[in-house]
């Protein structure tokens, strides 16, 4: 990804941050009454499930997004004076987040794709998006491990990525407040 | 017992040939050719189909006395299959199929009617989860060939229950009480190994 360095986050760049960061946590906060509810509860669990994929679909989009308006406009310089592993592990745990936020939904595109069970994957509960693979009971095992352990790992990020955050902004450094109100 | 029109005896003696059934023969429903399925809605945004694995039946035609005519179908309702085990589980606990107090669904026909050539309506009676209530299926004969079998017939046989009528009431937000039936049935009409 192209470096370029901005002065400030732009207004969209920190709006989307917080959208994704809300959603994210809103489609984990679904997966697991979703998983575990009984199929004598169908009509609730097919629609957390269509929730669950529509969130997933945004994530993933507003991701493209951001992915689009960092190429173009950049971001901000790191922080002054901060060692250089903190600065590495930063770009690291920022890559990492990156990465996740955009595989995570991928994957479970395909976990819903494979699933034995052929329900649709219908955004916003009326928009069909194809499923470009069928059923694969394999497949569907492997790929629910994985994306279970990958959204779990995000999350785990996001909350290291936070309490950092709040580290520096209770370190008297403007960079929570500064992604909040620019 | 089921009866038949004049007229669909007459093109039923014609597609198994007249000269042959002069008296009570009965036809084998080859169920490995066949299949049952059926679909439902949900929420009007996507369909849900399943199917029965093992069922069989018979067609009986009887030339001298034709209300003695007509079809009967056994359905194992312990074998119904969906793409997904726990679907399964569910459609055979008591709100659904409920397979152990009602092993099997019948269908027994009480009148046939031409409905155009090479179509019938069977009006009969269905016999699911203890409850039995009038049904009227539609029935297009697809072709006829020779093969392993003999001379055998394809049919194609639509229909439509509410499923509440049987008392399978549960779960109605979700799965349309509505149910669509989609038989594929090969009629055996080589009579040797079946003639009574």
């Amino acid at each position: 990804m192209p470096n370029r360095v901005a002065a400030v986050w732009s207004r969209a760049q920190r709006r989307l941050h917080w959208w994704v960061a809300a959603l994210i946590l809103l489609g984990f906060a679904i997966a697991w009454p979703m998983v575990a509810l009984p199929l004598t509860e169908l009509l609730l669990k097919f629609l957390l499930y269509q929730a669950h994929k529509t969130i997933g679909l945004l994530v993933l989009a507003l991701m493209l997004w951001r992915l689009l308006l960092r190429a173009r406009r950049g971001r901000p310089p790191p922080l002054p004076g901060l060692p250089g592993w903190q600065l590495r592990a930063a770009a690291a745990g920022h890559a990492a987040l990156y990465g996740l936020a955009l595989a995570v939904p991928v994957l479970g595109y395909f976990v819903a794709a494979t699933a034995p069970a052929q329900v649709p994957t219908l955004f916003l509960l009326v928009v069909n998006v194809p499923h470009i693979v069928g059923p694969d009971p394999a497949a569907f095992a492997a790929l629910r491990l994985v994306h279970r352990a990958a959204a779990i790992l995000l999350v785990v990020l996001a909350a290291g990525h936070a309490a950092m955050a709040l580290r520096h902004h209770l370190h008297g450094r403007g960079e929570l407040r500064a992604m909040w109100r620019g | 017992m089921p009866n038949f029109g004049r007229g669909v005896l007459v093109a039923l003696l014609l597609l198994i040939g007249a000269g042959r059934a002069c008296a009570q023969e009965v036809f084998a429903i080859d169920q490995r050719f066949g299949e049952i399925d059926f679909r439902v809605s949900h929420l009007g945004l996507f369909d849900t189909t399943g199917h029965f694995a093992r069922f069989h039946g018979d067609l009986t035609i009887d030339a001298t006395a034709p209300e003695k005519s007509g079809i009967a179908v056994e359905i194992d309702a312990g074998s119904v299959e969906m793409p997904w085990a726990n679907e399964v589980d569910l459609l055979r606990s008591p709100p659904y199929f409920d397979v152990v107090a009602h092993p099997a669904a019948r269908f027994a026909s009480t009148r046939i009617a031409a409905d155009g050539p090479n179509r019938f309506l069977v009006a009969g009676s269905l016999d699911l989860r203890g409850v039995t209530q009038p049904m009227m299926l539609h029935a297009v004969l697809t072709g006829r060939h020779h093969d392993a079998q003999g001379d055998v017939a394809d049919f194609i046989v639509t229909g439509a229950i509410r499923r509440s009528a049987f008392g399978m009431t549960t779960d109605q937000s979700f799965i349309s009480d509505r149910v669509e039936l989609i038989i594929h049935a090969r009629v055996i009409l080589t009579a040797a190994a079946h003639a009574q």
